[in-house]
């Protein structure tokens, strides 16, 4: 025959089965007339046939079965079988549809954020040929006498012009480091745009930047050496959106110059529409990384990327680093090492564990999924007991139950994994709206073959592992008994499993809500410090002001001075003023020479602090309550005696006293720069930049005046600053009125942005808010799946033993009693799912050290409010199927079955 | 009765009871397979039917639907070229497990 008739076959099922039954009959037919012949009666005969041949049921199964083709059009019938069953009892399949559309749902939007992460290959041209350049360091510090033992991403000049002189395995690459609010720079579009003012996005990178990443641009060239050295000719880059939207996609825009922080600067390229750079920007400068009075002279504010040259090996590059000398700005009792990181290593290091810990989350709530799903199969196992036994002794064999059974399973499994995947891309449309923009990996969260991929694995391997329960009831399934009665009847030993299953979804739920907890408790702390101002009704707004215009102290002075004085007359401001940095941002960090005091003279008179300068009125714009001493006035001016303003942690660690009045220090190194402080102040939060201790905290300040700001640029390079309003209630366009005043002063400075005090706390907290979120998220989810498995355990009980509490409530037992039966065995598997998930979070809990501040992870608090949470949550679900046995009537449970 | 040991040979004996006999419906194969054997083979019809099929898709044997003596509606069966070259091999192969469990039985 072969396979065109087998697959014909498929088709003309119904007209074989009609045919195996003539032939059959034929059969038993002629073995009629024979036994009639030889004497017997056509009764007798037609019975003795009848036996002979066995069940004619089976027989044309069992012929049919012999048809492999039929195979296909047997999983066919399988199928509508299963829909069919489906139909008849919904409850089943919604459950199991809805639990692993969660379950499943989740995993797979983890796994999109993984893959995209760690697996899928990062989108520049042959990105296992990039590596970023990775300076470790160990030993002794020289400031605190502590081990340290990092890795720095950073270069200085020196280091740079030594790593472009040795390295020739690999084209070596240099960029600036970008933090805060500082990423963008004002342009002027010119003649070519409709000469408004605009901020834009930008980067700091070194010539054959471009050529590293493999990006070749669309128009013109990257940065030539001579456009990268400390006085070449200004050019910049575009991105290919700025070129089309300000320029107009101009194809003749080589060449000409465009006004950016002031100056002119040429075009010499524009990058192609689907260019990803590590750091999105919208225009590119030189960054200049070899000029000893540029951005990456400090040390760690440039980084290095590499591509291994054609028919190199990273072996030879390794060698040129090790001949690279020590750089200078390291301390001197670390000892060195230089290697090159492949990147997706690198740009996934700071997420990476974030993500494996969310990865290890959701696989949780896959096993507590299927340990809910076991459990609803055991029960819908026990209810379809009689049904099986009537096929299998209708003719049915083992091995055809069985295979409709999974045939079910995995109908069920592909529609869960298929709303799993809508439910996935949801989450994942959320997640991309939600996440800061540094925790979404380059081009997006994938959702590519390999997590649909996963989707589907997960999903078949669930459907397959609670289908194979069934298989395990069935052997031990007694035709007799299991005909004779329809009790829904689970044996006690799946009882014992349902029980211990819970206890396990139960312990994993433990852990889960102990770690969003600890995550809660970190948000709430960072929340609830003591800001040291008064956040309420103030709003700022930032410029740049990396501007040629504004590298002249003088023109800095007036801007500050008419600025504020422009904002103060706003209707409904109260108060204005304007400085470097705010509370909650990260300030300058600088270093500070004693010169006075107990640490001076010593080695610890060298120390770092974070600094700003202000205008007079900022600390009272602001609240911030003033110890000792005066804050500026009008009086402190270029000319006057160089003055300082400290907060008391200042005060306290470099002076060992709270009212450090009348104390020197100098700024930087140079003699000139020696100020005395005249005030302290109170501490105010902001983001440590000196000493990194938690996203939030306080580290010693000084702020000096703003007239006295001697070189306005070397602030302006990394930070913008704010001019800071305070009003007696919400205002009405309130930024528009902020940006007229700044205008008002100069028309061609464009605010970057509008922040009030809320919103810039939020940008701080954004990692700790997202973590609760998710992880929040997760436990909750976690809690759900629990309560309802306990819900269906004791549900089930109850239905099964409605007999026996009929029994009971007909000699006399309570209600109340009655329940509490009910209701304790599903309180005895969450009580030790409970002990053993605290157990558990012990070990599990150290890990998430790194991401938690003001707490322990033994925290008190949240070890007690969890277990209590749960049991509160599961109490319920357990004790709610338990109300219906007060419908439960004695008389009838008694006579019925 | 040797009702079980067929299961190998029932393809063997069908076919040869084909070759000798031509054709003939299922009942009929029956019927020979217990006459020629003296009685000592039994055919359960619930094994006759499924081989039967099975051998038609093999392409061994072919069939169609005919008139019995009786006037009856029948389907009877036939060799094909493929089956008779499966029955010589059948055949040999039988022989062959004869030969051995023989001589085995001997040496004991």
């Amino acid at each position: 025959m072969g396979l065109i008739s087998r697959m014909r076959n498929l088709l003309r099922r119904e007209r074989m089965d009609a045919e195996i039954e003539a032939e059959l009959r034929a059969h038993i037919e002629m073995a009629v007339e024979d036994m009639e012949r030889s004497g017997m009666s056509e009764a007798d005969a037609r019975r003795a046939a009848r036996l002979r041949f066995g069940n004619p049921v089976a027989m044309r199964e069992r012929t049919l079965g012999s048809d492999a083709a039929l195979g296909l059009e047997r999983l066919w019938r399988d199928l509508l079988y299963a829909l069919r069953q489906m139909r008849r009892s919904p409850g089943f399949a919604v459950s199991v549809v809805a639990t692993l559309t969660l379950a499943i749902g989740v995993n797979t939007a983890v796994f999109s954020m993984l893959d995209s992460l760690l697996l899928r290959k990062l989108p520049y041209a042959q990105p296992e040929r990039i590596a970023a350049f990775i300076t470790h360091e160990e030993g002794v510090s020289s400031h605190s006498g502590r081990f340290v033992r990092q890795d720095d991403d950073g270069t200085d000049t020196a280091t740079w012009r030594a790593l472009r002189a040795n390295v020739t395995a690999a084209t070596v690459a240099a960029y600036g480091d970008q933090f805060g609010f500082s990423g963008g720079v004002n342009l002027d579009a010119g003649s070519a745009g409709n000469h408004a003012a605009l901020y834009v996005s930008s980067a700091r990178v070194s010539d054959h930047y471009f050529d590293v990443l493999g990006i070749r641009p669309f128009l013109g060239r990257g940065f030539s050496a001579d456009e990268d050295r400390a006085g070449g000719p200004n050019a910049a880059v575009l991105s290919y959106d700025l070129w089309r939207t300000v320029f107009h996609a101009n194809k003749g825009i080589l060449g000409q110059a465009i006004e950016v922080k002031g100056e002119p600067f040429t075009v010499v390229g524009v990058l192609p529409a689907a260019a990803v750079t590590p750091q999105p920007a919208q225009i590119f400068v030189p960054v200049r990384a070899g000029d000893p009075e540029g951005v990456c002279a400090g040390g760690d504010n440039c980084g290095v990327l590499m591509r291994l040259n054609p028919g190199a090996t990273w072996q030879e590059v390794a060698t040129q680093l090790a001949h690279l000398p020590r750089p200078d700005y390291m301390d001197q009792g670390y000892r060195t090492w230089f290697y090159a990181r492949p990147l997706q290593q690198y740009t996934s290091s700071d997420l990476r564990p974030k993500v494996e810990v969310l990865m290890l989350a959701v696989l949780f709530i896959l096993l507590i999924a299927c340990g809910n799903l076991a459990g609803l199969t055991l029960v819908r196992m026990a209810e379809r007991r009689q049904e099986m036994a009537t096929r299998m002794a209708l003719g049915a064999s083992q091995a055809t139950v069985l295979r409709q059974i999974w045939v079910e399973s995995l109908a069920l499994g592909l529609l869960g994994s298929g709303a799993g995947v809508c439910l996935a891309v949801l989450i994942r449309t959320s997640l991309q709206r939600v996440l800061p923009a540094w925790m979404i990996p380059a081009g997006g969260l994938a959702l590519d073959w390999r997590v649909l991929g996963f989707a589907l694995g997960a999903a078949l391997a669930t459907s397959l592992l609670f289908g194979l329960l069934p298989a395990f009831t069935l052997r031990r399934l007694d035709l007799q008994t299991s005909l004779a009665s329809a009790s829904r009847t689970v044996s006690g030993g799946s009882g014992r499993l349902r029980r211990l299953l819970i206890g396990a979804e139960v312990a994993l739920t433990v852990v889960l809500l102990s770690a969003a907890g600890l995550l809660v408790r970190t948000l709430v702390h960072l929340e609830t410090l003591p800001p040291g101002f008064d956040p309420h009704n103030v709003m700022t707004a930032k410029a740049s002001l990396n501007d040629a215009r504004y590298r002249d102290p003088a023109a800095f002075r007036t801007l500050m001075a008419e600025s504020v004085a422009a904002m103060k007359r706003i209707p409904g401001v109260e108060d204005a003023a304007a400085g470097l940095s705010t509370p909650y941002e990260r300030g300058l960090n600088t270093g500070v020479t004693l010169l006075d005091g107990p640490l001076s003279g010593t080695k610890d008179a060298h120390a770092g602090s974070s600094a700003a300068y202000v205008t007079p009125g900022y600390f009272r714009v602001l609240r911030v309550g003033v110890l000792a001493g005066r804050t500026f006035t009008d009086s402190d001016t270029p000319t006057s005696e160089p003055v300082a303003v400290v907060n008391e942690a200042f005060a306290r660690t470099f002076f060992h006293e709270a009212n450090a009045v009348g104390r020197h220090f100098r700024i930087g190194g140079s003699p000139k720069d020696a100020v005395a402080i005249v005030g302290v102040v109170g501490d105010v939060v902001k983001e440590p930049g000196e000493y990194p201790t938690a996203p939030l905290a306080t580290e010693p300040v000084f702020y000096i005046p703003a007239t006295q700001v001697k070189d306005p640029s070397d602030w302006h390079v990394w930070f913008q600053p704010s001019w800071i309003v305070r009003t007696r209630g919400p205002v009405p366009g309130l930024t528009k009125s902020m940006q007229q005043a700044l205008a008002s002063v100069d028309p061609e400075l464009p605010a970057s942005g509008f922040y009030s005090m809320e919103q810039l706390m939020d940008h701080e907290l954004q990692t700790q808010r997202v973590e609760v979120l998710l992880m929040g998220a997760l436990a909750l989810l976690a809690l759900l799946l629990s309560a309802l498995g306990v819900y269906a355990l004791v549900s089930n009980l109850v239905v099964q033993r409605t007999r026996e509490i009929g029994i009971r409530l007909a000699l006399g037992s309570s209600l109340g009693e009655a329940m509490r039966l009910m209701a304790a065995s599903g309180l005895v598997a969450t009580c030790a799912g409970v002990v053993v998930g605290l157990a558990a979070a012990f070990f599990a809990l150290r890990v998430m050290k790194s991401a938690i501040y003001g707490v322990q992870p033994y925290d008190p608090i949240t070890l007690i409010a969890v277990p209590l949470l749960l049991l509160a949550i599961t109490g319920v679900a357990g004790l709610l199927p338990t109300l219906r046995i007060a419908r439960i009537d004695p008389a009838t449970t008694l006579r019925a079955e | 009765m040797a009702r079980n040991d067929l299961q190998g040979s029932l393809d063997l004996l069908v076919l040869k009871t084909l070759a000798q006999r031509g054709r003939l419906h299922g009942y009929g194969i029956v019927q020979h397979i217990q006459r020629a054997s003296d009685a000592l083979l039994q055919v359960e019809e619930g094994s006759l039917y499924p081989a039967l099929h099975r051998m038609e898709q093999s392409g061994w044997i072919r069939s169609e639907w005919a008139l019995t003596e009786t006037n009856r509606r029948a389907k009877y069966y036939q060799m094909t070229p493929a089956g008779r070259k499966q029955l010589d091999e059948a055949e040999a192969s039988f022989e062959q497990l004869v030969k051995g469990v023989r001589a085995i039985l001997r040496y004991a």
